[in-house]
């Protein structure tokens, strides 16, 4: 026999092969894939009397809300976490169609709150602490079928105080502000109480960036202050192993540090009452005093620059505290400036400067 | 001739002259009167003698002339930093006012009926700055200097002039918010590194009793006058941070539902008076903390201005402030005040929270002829009278309700 009666011999072979292939190596489906007869006109309505069916109930259920694969409903509060007695917005979120055209009311603890029907969103006022409220907001569809989806508001107080480590007088009744550059402490405390800090998660953020891993007892928090006229501070509050049961965000301001003088008396210490613009210079001698207000406590106790000047006139300050002066009368001059200013030459924006008038 | 004439004239004439100058400096005496070339009338009556001197040291009497008449009296002339009337058992009687003398921390007593004053503690504590009384006048507690030169000494008071300097304890470090309870006890705050704690001192034992903890460190408590009242905490005020009011109970602290920038509040039995920020202004309000209801005063007041005042009965219930109707606190309060830029004409004002009625008492300009910036008001035991410093001079002051 010769070469090409043998490949046409071998050509033949392996075309019987191949059709014997399964149909699903084949580009063609097989009409008798699966025992079904695809070609066969009854078989062929089967299928798309099963394809309609399966449409149909696939819509059916979108068209359920509570099928199992229908979009869920969530109740959204505004804020998150209402403290007690704080009025916050609920809200349905709701993005299907599956209730387009329902009739909606609202109950909290299962009384009808009156004014709510067929609003999305309602306005309510939390309760005090320990008092939980049951919101429920009810649907009732076209097709006469009644949904209900429910949260349960438990009102927690989560204070965050803050004291930044700037300095102020002494004599200062209020609490120091921070200033850009400045060490704060914050403190969050849920419902005043100081025990149950420990056993508490936190996780605090400051402009929406984590500065602190969610750890235990954490309850307290340094950082230093950002740049920018006001910084958010938030907190997030949990318990070993579950969801975030409070939260709150405060805004921070940043100040700049300002000075005024106050006059000094060795026996009676620093006044109380600050020197406006002129100081009436009675008797030979005076002591003034410069206080700072919401320096930074480190730059204050170590600036970079402090320096009076009278008369326009930097002079060496002899006195033990470089935050006093004490001023002879010397001349007769009707009326002296003195100036004072410190400040940080490292960190930006900390620093005060400030003028009077001594008349005499 | 003519000439000659008016020479001769103007010689004799300038003659007589010299003559009688001569006379007047040399024979004539001033006649007498009774004109005063000055008359510091500083408590309100003719001076009809003078004051004796007081030197610091020695056993001096002065006399205070007391009008029971007068509704308004300045009693000092000192700053003072701390004051107590001691109750007589006589409800009648007027009292004796001890009160300590700022800078050097001298007791002197006051007899309200007899005007007289007398020093009882020549105990010297070189820059003296607060201080307080105990309700039986036996002990003060003074401190002096500040940060970490503050010293808070406790020193036995005598009732006459003490001529051995009492021995003086010192008290742990870090004491603030001294008060005198209407028990002969003191009550103060000390702070920790992240907290504070609030004690009532056992002048007599020397022992303590923690009170409360709040869980921060910078707080401010308005103490009532008995240890087992009820007190309040906030944080230290300013106007453009957060505060939160707090109560106390039995070892700890509870939430009340107030907040606010610049919270500053003063509490009475159910009821408590607060003013915070409200858009732009400082604004003051009372709170029912059994009901929760709030009002609005529609005034600006400073609660650190108030006193609790019980004029008959605990039912009764009603608070002495100190502000005017002019005042228009603004965006910066209370920082403003505290900063010293601001000094206040006051007058005498009682708010009664329950009704929340606000009532003028007294219109201090008018009837004193001076502006004042009351602060540390304080009614006595049968309140019947509020004493109150005037924060520029620190002298002390007398009303009576």
């Amino acid at each position: 026999m010769d070469m090409p009666a043998i490949m046409i011999i071998v050509l033949f072979i392996t075309l019987a092969t191949f059709s014997f292939v399964p149909s699903a190596w084949s580009q063609t489906p097989s009409s008798s894939a699966g025992g079904i007869d695809f070609s066969d006109p009854e078989t062929f309505q089967q299928l798309q009397n099963l394809l309609n069916d399966f449409n149909t109930n696939i819509s059916e259920q979108l068209s359920d809300p509570s099928s199992s694969i229908a979009q869920p409903i969530e109740i959204i509060t505004e804020p998150k976490h209402p403290q007690p007695e704080e009025p916050f917005v609920a809200s349905i979120n709701d993005y299907s169609s599956a209730l387009q055209g329902s009739y909606v009311s609202w109950t909290v603890n299962d009384v009808p709150l009156p004014g709510s029907e067929n609003k999305r969103k309602v306005n309510l006022v939390a309760g005090s602490v320990g008092e939980n409220k049951t919101i429920k907001v009810h649907f009732l569809t076209p097709a006469g079928k009644k949904v209900t989806y429910q949260k349960e508001i438990k009102p927690r107080y989560l204070d965050i105080i803050i004291e930044p480590q700037t300095r102020v007088p002494d004599f200062y009744q209020g609490r120091a502000l921070p200033s850009h550059g400045s060490t704060v402490n914050a403190t969050a405390v849920v419902d005043g109480q100081l025990n149950e800090a420990e056993d508490l998660v936190y996780q605090w953020k400051l402009n929406q960036n984590p500065i602190s891993r969610p750890i235990r007892g954490s309850n307290q928090i340094s950082f230093t202050l950002p740049h920018g006229r006001e910084v958010r501070l938030s907190v997030d509050v949990m318990k070993p192993g579950g969801d975030v049961f409070v939260s709150r965000f405060i805004n921070i301001p940043s100040v700049r540090p300002t000075l005024y003088f106050y006059e000094a008396n060795p026996l009676y210490g620093v006044s109380d009452l600050a020197i406006a613009k002129d100081y009436l210079f009675f008797g030979n001698s005076a002591t003034l005093r410069a206080e700072p207000y919401h320096l930074d406590i480190q730059v204050y106790n170590q600036p970079d620059l402090i320096e009076w000047e009278v008369n326009r006139d930097k002079i060496i300050n002899s006195s033990a505290n470089p935050y006093e002066i004490v001023l002879q009368k010397n001349g007769t001059t009707a009326s002296v400036p003195v100036n004072f200013h410190v400040r940080s030459l490292s960190v930006l924006l900390q620093g005060a400067e400030r003028s009077i008038n001594l008349k005499l | 001739m003519k000439r000659t004439f008016i020479i001769i004239l103007g010689v004799v004439i300038l003659i007589i002259l010299l003559v009688l100058w001569f006379y007047v400096l040399f024979f004539i005496d001033p006649k007498e009167t009774n004109d005063k070339f000055a008359d510091f009338d500083i408590t309100g009556e003719e001076l009809n003698g003078s004051i004796d001197g007081n030197a610091v040291g020695d056993t001096n009497t002065a006399t205070i002339f007391v009008s029971p008449d007068k509704k308004l009296q300045q009693l000092t002339t000192k700053p003072v930093i701390g004051f107590q009337e001691i109750a007589s058992k006589a409800t009648s009687s007027p009292g004796i006012v001890y009160y300590i003398e700022a800078g050097v921390g001298h007791v002197y007593k006051i007899d309200l009926t007899t005007g007289t004053e007398s020093q009882i503690s020549k105990k010297t504590i070189a820059n003296a700055r607060v201080g307080a009384i105990n309700s039986t006048g036996e002990y003060a507690l003074i401190q002096s200097g500040y940060g970490s030169n503050q010293k808070t000494l406790l020193f036995p008071l005598s009732s006459s002039d003490q001529e051995v300097e009492p021995k003086a304890i010192e008290l742990e470090p870090n004491i603030t918010e001294i008060t005198a309870t209407e028990n002969g006890t003191f009550l103060y705050a000390v702070k920790g590194t992240d907290r504070l704690v609030a004690k009532e001192y056992y002048p007599i034992s020397g022992n303590t009793d923690t009170l409360f903890v709040t869980p921060f460190r910078e707080a401010d408590v308005d103490f009532s006058s008995k240890s087992t009242d009820k007190h309040l905490i906030y944080p230290k005020a300013s106007a453009l941070l957060d505060g939160y009011l707090y109560q106390s109970v039995a070892g700890g602290v509870k939430r009340l539902p107030v907040t606010g920038q610049g919270l500053t509040a003063i509490g009475y039995d159910r009821y408590v008076l607060y003013s915070k920020q409200s858009n732009g202004a400082y604004r003051s309000y009372i709170t029912n903390t059994i009901t929760g209801s709030s009002t609005d005063l529609n005034i600006s007041l400073l609660p650190e201005k108030c006193t609790r005042v019980n004029k008959s009965g605990a039912t009764n219930v009603s608070l002495v402030c100190a502000f005017s109707l002019d005042n228009q606190l603004g965006g910066d309060f209370p920082d403003q005040w505290y900063r010293g830029e601001i000094k206040f004409t006051d007058d005498l004002w009682e708010i009664n929270p329950a009704l929340g009625a606000v009532t003028q008492l007294l219109d201090i300009t008018a009837e004193s002829g001076r502006k004042l910036d009351a602060v540390s008001l304080k009614a006595n035991q049968f309140y019947s009278r509020v004493y109150f410093t005037n924060k520029n001079d620190k002298t002390l002051w007398l009303y009576r309700i």
